[in-house]
Order: C-alpha cells, then structure tokens, then sequence
C-alpha cells in the first residue's frame, strides 16, 4: 500500500534525513566560506568611481583593492565646488609640506598678492614641476595616460590604469583653495589603492 | 606583499584569536553534531516498526527506569570531558585577549579605562562617543572625526561611552566590539593588520535610528595615518590659535 | 439559544482545568497568527536591500510585539494549555488544587495580551525597543510612545497572572497526586512543567522589579534607569529573569518530546533518573548563567568568566537529555506517526540550537555573535525549533484526547514535513549573517546581505503558511475526523485511561497508584460530593481582570490624552472591587468549595501543610525576589550613580525605625490570631486581628510621614536612589493593602460566622504573609534608611 501513511512516515523520513544531510553539508560551507572565503574588507574590482568633494576623495565601492597587472577603470568626478585633482603621490607628507612651504614663502615675499593669485602661480610650478616627478616616481609601478588629473568642478574623467607592483598607492589632491595655505590632502583629501597580487 | 584573497583572521590580531577558536569549536561541533545526526536518522530508520516487534509500554503500567549505570556514567562522562574542552580552550582564550596586550605592551588590562594617551608606547587610545545616532571619534590631539582613521600594525585602544541610551561599538571584520554605555568607559582593543576600509555598525538597538549608524574605519600605513593625524591636530591648533 | 448562551456562560466562567486548557490553546494560537504576522511583515521588510516596504518606526514596533507575544502570549501559553489540561489528569486530580485562581490566571493572560495588542491603536505608536526593553531606550525621553505604556501594563498582568498560575501548579502537583503516586513515577511532561513553574517562581518576580520601577519613570516620572550606568540594573534584572524564561519556554516542549519517543518507540526512556536530574541541574544552573547576554557591557571580568563556565556547564544536562533521548529509541518499534515526526524534528534542531549556544558561551567568540543574526538563529532553533515543533507534535498527540477524533495522519506529516523546511530555511541562513546586527530595518546593498535575507523570507512563508494545513486539518477532524480510541497510540499515562474526550471530574473513581500501577478504584460515595456543573461556575476570575485591564487602558490613554480615559478608568475601578467584593461574598457563603479529601492523595513531602498555606510559601519565595531585585537595585544605585545621599540623610531613622517595630508588633499579633484560630478561641483570634490591623495601618501612616518628610525636604523622583527605595516602600504598602482587605474580610467572617471552612488555615496563612512583610520592613529599614 504506497499510499498508507505509515508508508508515507518513513518515505518522510528519508527526507527529513536528506535535509539533515544537507545542514551538515551546509555547516561545512559556513565553515569554509567564513575561513577561506571572500575578504570581507572588499573584492578586487575593475570599476572604480572616485568622487572629489570638499575635502574628500570618496570611492565607491570602498576600499580600493586591485590586482597586479589586470587594469582598472577609474571614473572620476568633482562633485565640489572648487577645482580639485587626483594625483598619484609617493611621499603625501613630503609633498603636502612642500606645496604649503611655498605658498607661504610666497605669500611672505609678496605681500601685494591676493591668495587666488599665489594660488595661480603655485598651480603653474606645481603642474610642470610635480609632473615630471610623479612620471618618474611611477615608472615601472604601473602604467597609465596620466597620473595627475585635474578637475574642474562638475568635470569628469574616465582613465585607466594598470598596476605592475603590489603595494599602497596613495592618491591626494594638493590643491590650495580654501584652505590656504595649507593643501587639501592636509584637510584629509586623499585615498589609498591597495594592489595585491591575485 | 599582500596576496588576495586576504585571510579574514589576517585582518587583525582580534580576529585573529577569533578564527582561531571559531575553527576549533566549528570543528568539535562538526564531529559530535554528525555522530550525533547519524543516529538520530538511522535509529529509526533501523528500527521502524515493521522490522520489529516490541512492546514494552503497558498501558497503566509506569514504565521502569532502563539503562545500565555503566553505561549511563560513560555518556555522561563522555558528555563531561568534551563540556572540559571546551571550557579550557574557553578559559584559555579569555586570559588570551588580555594577556596578548599585557605581555607585549605592558598595560594592564585591569583598568583600561583610566588610561590617559602617551601612557603606554606605541598605542593609540581613541575615545569613542556614541550618540543617537552617529559615532565621534576623538583622537589624544584633540581632533574629532565621524570616520575612524586607524594605524596599521599598532595597538589601538577603545575607549567607549555613550551620550544617550545603549549602543554597541562594532568593527565587525577586525573583530571589535563592545557596548557604548551612558555613565561608563568600556574598553576593546585591537592591532589592525591589513589596510582598507571596513565597516561600522551599532549592534544594539537604540532607537528609531539604529540601522543608519554606520560608518568606516580606514586602517593606512603608518606613515599615511601620521600624516593625516598631524596635518588634522596642526589645523585644529590653526584653529584654535584663529579663535 | 438557551443552549448558545449556556454555552457562553460556560466558556467565560468556567472553572474547569480542561476548559482554561481549551481557552489557553486557543487564545495561544490567536497570539501566534498575530506575531506570526508581525514577523511576515518585517521579513518581507527585510527581503531585499534598502527596501522600504515598513518604516524604521514601524519595523521596531513589529520586532518587537512580535518577541513579545510570541514569547510570552505564545509559545508559553501554548505548553501551559496542555498543562492546564493534562498535568491534573496526569497525576490523577479532579481539578488544580485552587480552580478559580487557575481561571484567574488565565484571564489576566488574555488581558495582558489585549493591552499589548490595544498599543498599537494608541496613536504615537507602541512599544519599539525590543523585547529586551534596554533601559534608558525604554524611558519616556526616549520612547515617548504611548503605546508603550501599555505594554508595560500588559506585562505586568502577565505577570500576575504567572505567580497565580505558578503558585497553583505547584501545589497542585505536590498535594494532588493520586495515592501512592511516586513523584519518579510522574510523565515527563509533568515533571518538565514541574520545573518549569519552579524557574517561573523565581524568575519573574525578577521581571516584575524591573517593569515596577520603569512604570514608577514613565507614570511618576521619576528618571531611575536614566541615571548614569542605570542601564546595567535593568540588565542585570532582566537577564536574570530572561535566562531562566527561555528554559521555561523550552522545558515543556522538550519533556513532551521525551514522553512522545518513548509511547511511539515503544520502549521506556533509556534513563529516565538521570534525565530528570539533568532537567533539574538545568533549571537550578539557569540562574547563575545569565552574564553571557552582558559579555559586552564590559561587566567584571572573573563576573563573566564565572558565568562562561556555569553556560558552559549547563550544555552538559542538555546534551545528556538530547543522547539519552536518541538512545532510548534504539531497539524500539518505532511508529512514525506526526507526533512522533515533530518529536524527532524538535530534538534534530534542538542539537543545532544547542551547539550553537555553546559558540556563544565563550566571551571572545561573542564578540562576533553578540547582537547579530547569528544570535537570532541560535535561539530561533532553540526557541520555536525545540519547543514549538515539539508542542505542535504535543497538539496532534494529544487531540484524539480533547475532542475525541482523530486528524488526518497523512496531512500532519505534510504539515511537519513543509514547516521543517521551511523553518530550516528561514533560519539556517541567518547562520552566516553574522556579519549582520540584529533588529536593523534596513541594510545598504553593499553589505552582500541581500540573497541569504531573501532566502530565508521564502522560508519564513514556508513556514508560516504550512500551519494552515494544520488548522485546517484540525478544525476540519474537530467535526468531521473518524472517532478515536480512548488510547490510540498504547500510552501509559492517567489520561490515556480515561474517556476522550474526559467527564467533568476527569475520574469517574478514585484513581491510585499501586507500586507502578495506574488504577482507578470505584467511587464509593465518598467522592460523589465532587459538586455539579453550575458549582463550577464563577464569575469573579473574569472580572477581577477585566477591571485592572479597563483601569490600565484607560490609564495608558489618559496619559496619551485621549478621550474617554477617565470613564474607562472608573468602570475598570468599580468591576475590580465589585468583582472582589462579589468573590469575598461567594466565599463568606462558601458557594464555592473544592477540595478533593487529603486521604486519597499522595502529598509527600508535604502531607501536614494546607494548600493555602503551601501556596502561600510558593508565593512568598517568588516575593522575596521581587524585594530582592528592588532592594538590589537602590544598592546599585547608591555605589554607581553618581551623586546620592545616604538614606541616614535623606530619612528619619526614629520614624524608620518605629515602622519596623508597628510592623514586627502587627505581625506577631497576626500570629496570635493564628493560633487562636487553631485551637478555636475566637475572641482571642478576632482581637488579634483587629490589634494587628490598626497596628498595619499605622505603620502605613508613619511611614507615609516619614516619606512626605522626605519630599518636603526637596528630594524629588529624579533623584535614583530616592526613586528606587520608594518604589520598594510603595510595592510593600501595596501587599500590606491587599493583605489589610483579606484581613478585614476575615475578621468579619470569624465575627459573623465563626471558624467555618478554611478560615482557620486562612489566617494561619496570613500570618505567614505578615511575618514576611515584617522581614521585609525590617530588609528596607536596615538597607533604605541606614545605607
Ligand atoms: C546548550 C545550551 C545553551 C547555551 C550554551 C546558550 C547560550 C547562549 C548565549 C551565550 C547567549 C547570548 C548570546 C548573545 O546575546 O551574545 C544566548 C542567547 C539566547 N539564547 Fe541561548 N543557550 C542555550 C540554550 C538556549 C535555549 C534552550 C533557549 C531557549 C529555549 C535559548 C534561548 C536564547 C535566547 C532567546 C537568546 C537571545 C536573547 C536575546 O538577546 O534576545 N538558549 N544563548
Ligand atoms: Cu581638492
Ligand atoms: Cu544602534
Ligand atoms: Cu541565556
């Protein structure tokens, strides 16, 4: 009689003892997904959106993770109210103080400037001259178009970068506006790139 | 020099000490919990009343008591020694989360909350303050902040209170957690490993706000973490000096 | 018609243990669809990321009503039907030992309930700060909700009803017991309600400290949990009661499951002793291990590792009782019949609810459990797993019994087959949300917590909706299922014996046990004085909670200003003291008697000793704690919260002092009345009590004195210490109140009647409640004045 219930019992059973199995086999995925599974700080992407604001550089999704060699997008926006820029920067706390030494002696020398004019003119230095020195600094650490974008606000840029050396990359802006003199990397305006090997 | 994907228990010294115990419980459980799971589906598989025929519940009868003491000492011993196993590892984790600072730093966990920065080398003591619904961050320099900016490879310490109701202080993939009381100071410590970004959250419920209180805890290099710390104190001091 | 109203009549006044049983199910299972709901509700809430399918506000009030009434207006209620219809039967009593209070119990329970369902029509919203109620969230600074307050009343009437039911339960199983009946030889289930109500004794009073002192901050406004580390007392309060409430929700499900391996295995428990004192291990240990629900307050550190070891310890008892349970099925013919599926399933979850709970017992792995989700999955596998399959699978066995038909076997394994799944799926995922902290509305996708929160709220519909197979199978067996045997399954125990479903008085002799065998000798007039049905009517239990249920609803809405409050205040007012008058006046006309003769029971160890008077020592063990948790707390407030004066400043020791000495004077002369009582000499006992009365009233009087001295002296409410120590002063003038009108009563009764009925053992009891309250005085002097 298949369809009596005393039949039905043990066919249930037999269920109930499939689904025990099943825990147990999902109790030895819980161990292996907590112990081996993704880094719960973050996966490696190959999308990045940076968005610059006062004084922020945010990323979504956050933190930056990438692989050694495989190249990731970046989208970039300024989303502020001021120019800001992204730059790759080897030394933040050599070059911030570097940026608002000059401004300073800038700004003792020539007391008959307004700020927005030593502004001006430390852009100038600080575009030819940090350049060539963030181009050396990355050279053989990854390859990419530029590794100083400068925003205007509402602006934005998509580039691509490719990382060759596991390592933290710190990206900052050094811009002086509105917080003369000192940079927007000192108001916390920076981020890290952590590059990991896959 | 970092390979993906990270460890979970790399994250931090705290997680460490607890993936390490999760893993052996996880694995005491799976042992007992499967021996235990087989005969609760094979024992009446085996024994469903078709193959056998006994009878021994009478009605208006009181059935005795059945079991050799022998055999009933031996479970519950059995039971006993692996309930001992488990407490010591137990115990000897507890003293571990303390002893893992007292040893090499030399503080005194006793009384973590009377700490004062400087206090101890090479640690980092951040006040916390809970609210409904947010976190500040205060630093030993004065400076407030709503994300947490920690130093990799260096003890920080937790000091955390509450202005309002319960809350709970949580950094869950570095393992840290504990309640933000009003009228208190608890402490928690950890020694963040891997730079990034992690997640904070309040585990307590304390109001209609309780979901939104997250925030991220940024671990940097050292030298990056130095110099958002000075360059954040020396514009306090501007602004102090301004006022 | 007549018939329908009869019918009516029967329901609201019945006396009868196995109508309460019937009318405990029933309200249980309204309390279950409607958490059920709730939880429908914020599942779907939780579904997916960021939904915003029920508001912040809406979310916490539903997670919260939902802990609650399935907590305590389920699942409790649940196991506390089948006691109210079984436990007598099984140990071969007519009725509980005290009828009308059982009624009593029940109604205060389905009151309680309606308050806390009446808060969410309150407009500003209800409860919303867990079931946990953290203080200072639960103050009115910070839940200004209405509602609130009246789910503090509901759970002050549960309360009530809680030590009335305790108190019963207790005495009936010491002094009810068919003659010769060993306690060893009780069904499991008995015993597990047996340690049930003992943890229930102990362990609300606990509860009831901390909602006395919250509804003194709401309705006074006093500002006691909102000063500072305040908090913590309420902790230490709560869990102290919440430990031990989530064994006694589990204790009768997990002791029925035993007793339904054993019928369907056929076979005696493999032992049975040693689970009985694994039962007893627990339910002593439950007390001492309630720190690890504070491993994060930062609480002492050899504080919490002594509670590490006794929760470690405490798995021991619970891994003993779950091995011994399998074992006992080995060699046995087992039937596989639904109850027996959901006894199997009960234990099958039990083993992941309990080694999950082992996790949490270590203070470092706690810091990732601790208020998340995977908190919420152990104690759903312990909580509805263990004790809710195994009270399900109690419903089928047991139905035959109640109604007299039989269900549709087959629908019932579809039942727990679907609802196993389900339930499985709905909490197995919250496993690996660890990550996730508990009671969040909402979640950011980015967290990755969507697919796992989605599976388990297609298992949460699983589950839930596979109940209506099972109502509607057994409404559908209610009228229409095949007719059932008086033993259906070959079970031993006293109700198997008996016509299902069973007469009036259960017995139609007198049942007693010979060395292990159950009888039922045949009555020989001595018991045909067991009254007939109208004797068994009351209506007092009804009324005497509908009234505080009407005062509270329309204090909760007088205080949310809303119209007809103080109306509704006023008729609650006058139904209770005409609901006691009218139970005084049934009782001066002894209309109500039952009492079944002492000599066919067994009453060990208890054979000399009235039931009042037991009932009054059960009683009184319960108070003490209550007094224990409010003297507790103004000593916690005294060291910890800041800035509080010494009582030896705040009051008049003098006056104190001549309070403890009217009050020790009242009792001693309450004691003399007792004895006079005994041996007769009612003048002797009349000015005894009449002497202890006034002396009663003027420790009233001096203590008020002593107290307005304090208030005009400037301290107020918002002072904790002060808030605390009166709120201990006041619950202890509310006993004496209540116990001046008993004493009052009682002397008119001597005086008019003399010592008919149990007068005497009346006030022999009172005399004990007297001396307890003079202990008590003399607890509050030596602890509020001097320290
Ligand atoms: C093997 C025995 C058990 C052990 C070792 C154990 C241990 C624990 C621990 C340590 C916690 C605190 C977790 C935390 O909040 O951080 C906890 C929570 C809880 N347990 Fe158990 N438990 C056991 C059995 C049970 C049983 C039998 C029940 C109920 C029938 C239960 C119900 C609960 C509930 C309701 C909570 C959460 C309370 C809340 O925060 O709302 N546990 N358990
Ligand atoms: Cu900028
Ligand atoms: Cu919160
Ligand atoms: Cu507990």
């Amino acid at each position: 009689m298949p369809f009596s219930s005393e039949y039905l019992g043990s066919t249930l059973l037999v269920i109930v003892a499939l689904s025990v199995v099943f825990f147990a086999a999902a109790a030895v995925a819980l161990g292996y997904y907590l112990v081996f599974g993704e880094n719960l700080a973050g996966l490696p992407q190959n999308l990045y959106t940076l968005s610059l604001s006062e004084y922020v550089i945010e990323s979504s999704p956050e933190p930056i993770i990438v692989e050694v060699g495989k190249p990731v997008v970046f989208k970039i926006v300024n989303e502020g109210t001021v120019k800001h820029e992204v730059m790759f920067v080897p030394n933040l706390e050599m070059m911030a103080e570097m940026i608002s030494s000059m401004a300073m002696k800038l700004q003792r020398e020539n007391p008959d400037l307004s700020q927005e004019e030593i502004i001006e003119q430390i852009d100038k230095l600080h575009d030819t001259m940090m350049e060539e020195m963030i181009e050396e600094a990355m050279k053989g650490k990854a390859i990419g178009e530029e590794f100083m974008i400068e925003l205007e606000p509402g602006e934005s840029r998509v580039t691509t970068y490719t990382f060759l050396e596991p390592g933290i990359y710190v990206i900052a802006c050094l811009e002086l506006t509105g917080t003369f003199p000192e940079a927007h990397a000192q108001e916390g305006m920076f981020n890290q790139i952590i590059v990991v090997e896959g | 020099m970092f390979h993906y994907p990270f460890n979970p228990s790399e994250l931090s010294e705290t997680a460490k000490l607890w993936w390490d115990l999760f893993g052996f419980y996880l694995a005491v459980a799976l042992i007992l919990g499967a021996v235990i799971y087989a005969s609760l589906v094979l024992i009446p598989v085996l024994y469903s009343r078709s193959r056998k025929s006994v009878d021994e519940i009478k009605p208006g009868v009181v059935p005795g008591d059945r079991g050799k003491t022998l055999y009933l000492a031996m479970i519950v011993l059995l039971i006993i020694a692996a309930f001992m196993s488990i407490f010591v590892e137990s115990y000897i984790s507890v003293n571990k989360l303390a002893s893992l600072i007292e040893d090499e730093y030399g503080v005194n966990v006793d009384n973590l909350e009377q700490l004062q920065p400087g206090e101890v080398d090479g640690a980092l003591i951040i006040e916390v303050r809970a609210f409904q619904w947010g976190w500040t961050f205060i630093y030993p320099n004065g400076v407030e902040s709503d994300v947490l900016y920690l130093p990799e490879d260096r003890l920080v310490i937790f000091k955390v209170t509450s202005d309002d109701v319960f809350h709970a202080f949580a950094i869950p993939d570095l393992r840290v957690k504990i309640d933000a009381i009003p009228g208190q100071v608890n402490t928690s410590w950890t020694i963040p490993e891997k730079p990034g970004t992690y997640r904070i959250q309040c585990y307590e419920l304390c109001g209609v706000g309780h979901a939104e209180m997250i925030t991220k805890a940024v671990v940097l290099p050292q030298d990056l973490f130095d110099f958002w710390y000075k360059s954040m104190g020396e514009e306090l001091k501007g602004l102090e000096g301004k006022g | 018609m007549a018939h329908r109203i009869l019918q009516i009549k029967r329901w609201l006044f019945t006396t009868n243990h196995k109508d309460v049983g019937i009318l405990y199910l029933v309200t249980s299972l309204y309390f279950f669809i409607i958490a059920g709901t709730l939880a429908l509700l914020f599942r779907i809430q939780l579904s997916v990321p960021e939904n915003d399918f029920l508001s912040a506000a809406k979310f916490n009030q539903a997670v919260t009503n939902h802990g609650l009434l399935m907590v305590f207006w389920f699942l409790s209620p649940l196991a506390f039907a089948f006691a109210n219809y079984f436990v007598p039967i099984q140990l071969g009593a007519k009725d509980m030992a005290f009828p009308r209070l059982n009624a009593l119990s029940y109604w205060l329970l389905l009151f309680g309930g309606l308050l806390v369902l009446a808060g969410f029509f309150v407009p500003g919203g209800t409860a919303d700060f867990g079931w946990t109620a953290y203080a200072p969230l639960n103050t009115e600074t910070f839940t200004p909700n209405p509602g609130a307050n009246l789910t503090a009343f509901g759970l002050l009437m549960l309360i009530a009803s809680v030590t009335v039911g305790t108190v019963n339960f207790l005495v009936t199983i010491f002094q009810l017991r068919a003659k010769g009946y060993k306690f060893l030889g009780l069904p499991m289930f008995t015993w597990g309600i047996f340690f049930t109500v003992l943890m229930m004794l102990w362990a609300f009073p606990s509860l009831q400290a901390a909602l006395t002192l919250l509804a003194v901050d709401r309705i006074l406004g006093a500002t006691i949990f909102e000063a500072p580390k305040a908090g913590l007392i309420w902790d230490h309060l709560f869990w102290f009661f919440g430990h031990p409430e989530v064994y006694i929700v589990l204790f009768p499900g997990l002791a029925l499951a035993l007793d339904m391996i054993s019928v369907f295995s056929r076979r005696p428990l493999f032992g049975r002793k040693v689970m009985i004192g694994a039962l007893a291990a627990a339910a002593a240990l439950s007390f001492g291990v309630y720190a690890h629900h504070m491993f994060m307050t930062g609480i002492d550190l050899s504080y919490l590792k002594i509670h590490m070891l006794t929760t470690e310890l405490i798995s021991v008892p619970f891994g003993i009782i779950t091995i011994l349970a399998i074992i006992s099925m080995l060699g046995g013919a087992i039937r596989l019949t639904t109850p027996m599926l959901f006894a199997i399933g009960s234990i099958a979850v039990f083993i992941i609810g309990g080694f999950s709970g082992v996790f949490n017992s270590n203070p470092v792995l706690d810091i990732a459990n601790r208020g998340s989700y995977w908190v919420v999955a152990h104690f759903h596998y312990v909580m509805v797993g263990a004790a809710l399959f195994a009270l399900l699978g109690g419903l089928y066995y047991w139905f035959p019994k109640m109604t007299g038909r039989m269900y549709n076997e087959t629908l019932g394994k579809i039942h727990f087959i679907i609802s196993f799944i389900g339930f499985n799926l709905l909490y197995f995922p919250m496993f690996f949300l660890i990550d996730m902290p508990r009671r969040i509305f909402t979640y950011p996708e980015w967290t990755g917590w969507g697919p796992l929160n989605f599976m388990a709220t297609i298992g949460g519909f699983i589950f839930g909706l596979s109940h209506l197979i099972m109502f509607a199978n057994l409404l559908y067996s209610l009228r229409h299922g095949p007719l059932a045997d008086k033993n259906p399954w070959g079970a031993w125990s006293y109700e198997w014996m008996i016509d299902s479903p069973p007469s009036e008085f259960n017995f139609e002799g007198i049942p007693i046990v010979q060395g292990n065998r159950l009888t039922i000798a045949m009555a020989d007039g001595a018991v045909t004085s067991m009254e007939s049905h109208g004797n068994h009517l009351s209506p007092w239990p009804l009324l005497i909670s509908l009234g505080p249920f009407l005062f509270l609803l329309g204090l909760g809405l007088w205080i949310a200003e809303a119209v007809f409050s103080l109306p509704l205040m006023l008729v609650g007012a006058i139904v209770f003291l005409y609901a006691v008058y009218g139970w005084f006046r049934d009782d001066f006309h002894e209309r109500f008697k039952f009492e079944e003769p002492p000599e066919y029971k067994e009453r060990w160890p208890f054979t000399n000793i009235h039931r009042v008077k037991l009932g009054m020592y059960f009683f009184l063990l319960g108070d003490a704690v209550f007094f224990a948790g409010l003297l507790g707390t103004y000593v916690f407030m005294r060291l910890e919260a800041g800035n509080t004066l010494p009582g030896l400043i705040t009051h008049n020791i003098l006056l104190g002092l001549l309070a403890v000495l009217l009050m020790l004077w009242s009792s001693v002369f309450m004691y003399v009345a007792a004895r006079a009582a005994k041996l007769g000499n009612k003048t002797l006992a009349l000015a005894g009590i009449s002497l202890s009365i006034i002396l009663a009233l003027s420790y009233l009087v001096v203590t008020g004195f002593d107290w307005l001295a304090v208030f005009s002296a400037g301290f107020t409410l918002s002072d904790p210490a002060i808030a605390s120590s009166a709120t201990t002063a006041l619950s202890h003038a509310i006993h004496l109140i209540a116990g001046l009108a008993v004493a009052a009563y009682l002397a008119l009764k001597v005086w008019i009647r003399g010592f008919t009925g149990h007068v005497p053992e009346t006030i022999d009891s009172l005399s004990l409640y007297w001396a307890f309250l003079a202990v008590v005085s003399i607890a509050i002097f030596t602890i509020t004045y001097v320290f």
